[in-house]
């Protein structure tokens, strides 16, 4: 499949993040769509550090270097040094090198160098090294509580 | 060893708790207090070193710690915390620094405390508006 083709057949608008800890943990990362589109490549975004974004940003992996407000929905997060983050991240991994003032459920967390994290955390391992910094509430997923509206509900 | 020496050592007073001890109360330890048995109550120490097989619970208080076993209830590091790879932490943490091992559990409420001495953390992101530049 052509990097054009993968593109065109990949359909994000039946896309949500799961609401509840059912679908959170019956989330398949390989189904989900900018996975699907880098099996035979290695997509990746950058977000730099002259460019903040709003909204809702759905990728595969994501280096955040700018700012990103909202929703980031993708398999791989690393929010940069000079990077900031508010609101909402779904992954599986993240890695917190800059700022992130958001709730986050994701597999894998990794604070690393200075990296501050504020938030609701919904984690099934977390290593914290290096200065980093880490407040709110946290959380182990298949502790009986996950999903959007756990956090929503702190 | 010279009888000068076992009072320096006792200078700085310390507590251990061996493996199958369980010890309930409130404790006041000017040095270390070291658990591979069970501690329910409160802790007031310089050092609490948490073996793997040691279970501490209750509102605790010292400048470091270092846990490879479970921790639960109210947990206070006035400097640094260490959470190894086998070591479990739940419920309400303050820190002043941490470093948690992969493989670690961190779950509850967890809050920094100031650093004495120290340039206050700057955790609040100078962000650029991004609503009111869009519009």
């Amino acid at each position: 499949m052509s990097r054009r083709e993968a593109g065109m057949k990949l359909d994000f608008s039946t896309l949500r993040v799961p609401e509840n800890e059912e679908e959170v943990e019956a989330f398949d990362w390989k189904a989900f769509p900018p996975a699907i589109a880098n099996r035979k490549s290695n997509f990746f975004l950058i977000v730099d550090a002259a460019t903040g974004l709003s909204g809702k940003l759905v990728t595969w992996t994501t280096f955040v270097h700018g700012q990103v407000e909202g929703l980031i929905f993708a398999e791989h997060v690393t929010v940069e040094e000079s990077g900031f983050v508010k609101g909402l991240i779904f992954c599986r991994t993240l890695t917190v090198l800059g700022m992130v003032q958001a709730d986050v459920i994701c597999d894998t967390l990794h604070v690393r160098g200075q990296g501050v994290l504020t938030g609701v955390v919904k984690h099934k391992q977390v290593k914290i090294e290096g200065e980093g910094l880490v407040t709110g509430k946290f959380a182990r997923r298949g502790s009986g509580i996950g999903g959007r509206a756990a956090l929503a509900q702190g | 060893m010279s009888m000068d020496k076992v009072t320096d050592k006792g200078s700085e007073g310390a507590l251990f708790i061996g493996a199958g001890v369980e010890l309930k109360g409130d404790v006041e330890v000017p040095g270390s207090a070291s658990v591979d048995g069970k501690f329910e109550g409160t802790l007031k120490a310089k050092t609490l070193i948490v073996g793997q097989t040691g279970h501490v619970s209750g509102q605790i208080s010292v400048e470091t710690a270092e846990i490879r076993g479970m921790v639960e209830d109210h947990l206070t590091v006035k400097n640094r915390l260490v959470l190894r790879s086998s070591g479990s932490i739940a419920g309400t943490i303050s820190y002043s620094k941490i470093m948690v091992e992969e493989g670690g559990s961190i779950s509850g409420s967890i809050e920094m405390m100031a650093r004495s001495g120290a340039a206050p953390v700057e955790t609040e992101a100078k962000v650029l508006q991004l609503h009111q530049s869009a519009e």
